[in-house]
């Protein structure tokens, strides 16, 4: 930072944090392709809202039907992702600004920026660009973008607000109880309104209608009353959020919120080496606040959703591929930071070096595993008729070619672009905000054609094509992997690692 | 007889950074070899060259009569290294490492003199608790019963001192004390000279990677040795 002391307002604050950011990357490389993907998510955007026309009518109206859904559906997103995350992600890690005074709405607006950075948010936006297209082919798009901008911006801004107000709440153990009693009545009312068949009408009373309305609206008069209503929320949200996030910051905890200083359970020691290794990492990710938390939220939303939905067991098969690239940006994609300072004394002892990363390797795959296994067995519970032969085997060598390929492509970048991470609170994350969003492409793209591929081949109706197709996927991941575990046995890349996830 | 520590013309180069420039280091059993230094000088660097934790670009390092070049598994099973920055897996508790360590390490019948260490280091009633609710000094003196605990040939203490109250650098010299009189060689790094003076008989000055002098401990106390000592750091 150039200078601290005059960085007093919060906008300042925020474009010296980020200014310190930028200069973080490692590289040129780093930054033009960041830089590549603003221009071509800016490009795919403009895509989007160009792409009216190239519907033909049918498709059109169905397209516009689920305008709100798909509404919703970002609202949803804009809500969960800041509360998994306790309150959102941060530019710079918390512990390395404590000896700064920065404000809490620097905090705050920090996390509304990096927002984006989250791939399923940008699909959403690009599926919120072609909505709005195809809403205003009649009417103003340049009035349809402003208002659906509006929104993207007022839910954001309120889904973050929402968090802090979360992570204060949640200072205290009366707190707690009531987070988890709104959580669980949530859960108890949504679970009871689908069962009783009112998921349709809960949908057509959703106040995105409105929003998808006013994008469309011919009447001007429509248009400002309902695009002032979202800017006036998102003004509130902005003041609500950033004075919340202040309280929850200022708040302090109680005996229950720092579960770090509790004793645990003390365990019988392991049979061998690898377990005893296998055992200390798997404590590692459950005792992380952010991980449990990401990893809880994971492994039950998206079969959730898909119960919610009642997804077809055709389509069920892409849901593994979703949640295993989920579930490697949870820790995979920067597997050896579960180690921290640690990871200097492990290299000091006499085992075989590439134990460490196969333990790693171990507890990341059961986890992502893990979370595939329940996301698929919630999801199927609601998907209409019994599913054939075909679409079981998919739905398993989906499962199991996305777990491979996620284990694969994670342990690769563990190894290749390790970083310090202390992950001590709900805000703490294994990677910088953009390493993670790069790492989510890199894990989404491959996992979205597995599933794709593997849909495909069930709908032939033969039950041993998608094991045929899972099969090589698995033996490449493999193959990979033991590429990845070679690599970590040289020492010389072995003492780097070690002393980036040590010490930064 | 032959050193438990022998180093030649160790050189550790960072890039275009040379860290450890030409460090040669000979620790005969049951002597203590004090490394000091201003923050930058290479102790840390040379501590995790010494550990087998950190391959040196050039030079070698020979623990016990075995060559960490050739077996580095071997040495690592000789030498109990302390760490400069912490050194502790976060989310683990003083037990788990303990635990961990007596597997790795294929140690029987731990778990008594876990508990004798423990104590020692007054860390017996946080051994079930997560490192990461610990003080800097709690996690110092743990980074040390990790080092003693299977009793290594060769100790290595890199800052046990920093931030460690009175009681736990008495513990620490205690252990020091006794891994020498059971015939190990101890190396300690430490920007404390005081401390290291009490901990070591002797003691290496680095400056920029490079050994600039070496004298008796004692030879550093002491407002003659503390000019003494300023002159070669300076």
């Amino acid at each position: 930072m150039r200078s601290p002391a005059g960085a007093t307002s919060p906008a300042r604050q925020l474009a010296c944090l980020l200014g310190l950011r930028w200069r973080l990357l490692r590289g040129a490389g780093q930054r033009i392709g960041l830089l590549t993907t603003a221009a071509a998510v800016g490009w795919l955007v403009w895509l989007a809202l160009t792409s009216g026309s190239a519907l033909d009518p049918p498709t059109l109206a169905t397209a516009i039907e689920l305008a709100p859904a798909a509404y919703l559906g970002f609202g949803v997103l804009a809500v969960v992702a800041p509360l998994t995350s306790g309150g959102g992600s941060e530019i710079v890690p918390p512990d390395q600004l404590v000896a700064y005074p920065v404000r809490p709405t620097t905090h705050f607006l920090g996390g509304l920026l990096l927002a984006p950075l989250n791939l399923v948010w940008l699909v959403q936006l690009l599926a919120l660009a072609a909505m709005t297209a195809y809403l205003t082919l009649d009417t103003s798009l340049p009035r349809g973008m402003l208002t659906t901008t509006l929104y993207v911006g007022c839910i954001t801004v309120l889904g973050q607000a929402l968090a802090w107000l979360v992570v204060g709440l949640r200072q205290t153990r009366r707190g707690r109880r009531l987070v988890f009693a709104a959580g669980a009545g949530l859960l108890v009312a949504a679970v009871v309104t689908v069962q009783s068949g009112q998921g349709a009408a809960a949908l057509a009373s959703s106040p995105t209608h409105s929003v998808v309305q006013a994008v469309g609206a011919a009447d001007l008069t429509r248009w400002v009353r309902a695009t002032a209503v979202l800017l006036g929320l998102a003004a509130l949200g902005a003041a609500a959020g950033s004075w919340l996030c202040g309280w929850a910051l200022g708040r302090p905890g109680d005996a229950g919120s720092a579960r770090h200083l509790l004793p645990v359970r003390r365990r019988a020691s392991r049979r061998s080496t690898l377990r005893e290794l296998v055992a200390v990492d798997r404590a590692s990710v459950w005792r992380a606040p952010a991980l449990r938390r990401g990893g809880l939220v994971l492994a039950v939303m998206p079969g959730l959703i898909a119960a919610g939905a009642a997804v077809p067991w055709q389509s069920m098969v892409i849901l593994p591929g979703l949640v295993a690239a989920g579930a490697g940006l949870l820790f995979g994609v920067n597997a050896f930071c579960l180690d921290g300072s640690g990871a200097l004394w492990l290299a000091s002892l006499p085992s075989e070096p590439r134990l460490v990363a196969r333990a790693k390797t171990f507890v990341l795959g059961e986890t992502v595993l893990g979370a595939v296994t329940i996301a698929a067995v919630a999801g199927s519970l609601r998907s209409p008729g019994s599913p054939t032969v075909a679409e079981v085997a998919a739905i398993v060598a989906a499962g199991l070619a996305c777990t491979a390929v996620v284990v694969a492509q994670c342990m690769r970048a563990s190894v290749r672009r390790p970083h310090h991470a202390l992950l001590a609170g709900v805000r703490d994350a294994v990677a910088p905000p953009g390493a993670l969003a790069f790492a989510s492409v890199r894990l989404a793209v491959p996992t979205a054609c597995v599933g794709v591929v593997i849909a495909t081949a069930s709908a032939t109706g033969r039950w041993w094509l998608p094991i045929v197709i899972a099969v090589p996927i698995v033996l490449a991941a493999g193959l990979s992997l033991n590429r990845t575990l070679r690599r970590y046995g040289d020492p010389v890349i072995r003492a780097r690692l070690v002393s980036v996830v040590a010490s930064g | 007889m032959e050193p438990v520590l022998l180093a030649r013309q160790l050189v550790v180069d960072f890039g275009d950074v040379r860290a450890v420039d030409g460090f040669d280091l000979s620790v005969g059993a049951g002597r203590s070899v004090a490394l000091v230094g201003r923050n930058g000088a290479g102790k840390s660097t040379t501590m995790r060259v010494l550990a087998g934790v950190l391959p040196p670009s050039s030079g070698s390092v020979t623990v016990a009569g075995i060559d960490a070049a050739k077996d580095p598994s071997g040495v690592r099973a000789v030498v109990g290294y302390c760490p400069d920055v912490g050194g502790l897996i976060p989310r683990a508790t003083p037990w788990e490492h303990l635990q961990l360590a007596a597997k790795l390490r294929g140690m029987k019948g731990w778990q008594d003199r876990a508990t004798e260490l423990l104590d020692r280091f007054d860390l017996a009633g946080v051994a079930d608790r997560v490192t990461a609710g610990f003080s800097h000094g709690m996690g110092r003196r743990l980074s040390v019963v990790l080092a003693t605990f299977h009793e290594p040939r060769l100790l290595l203490l890199d800052e046990p001192f920093d931030g460690v109250d009175p009681l736990g650098v008495d513990a620490t010299l205690e252990v020091v004390a006794e891994a020498r009189a059971t015939g190990a060689a101890v190396f300690v790094s430490t920007h404390l000279l005081g401390l290291a003076v009490r901990a070591c008989e002797e003691a290496v000055v680095l400056k920029g990677g490079r050994v600039v002098g070496a004298a008796p401990a004692a030879e550093l106390t002491g407002s003659e040795g503390d000019s003494r000592y300023r002159a070669l750091i300076t």
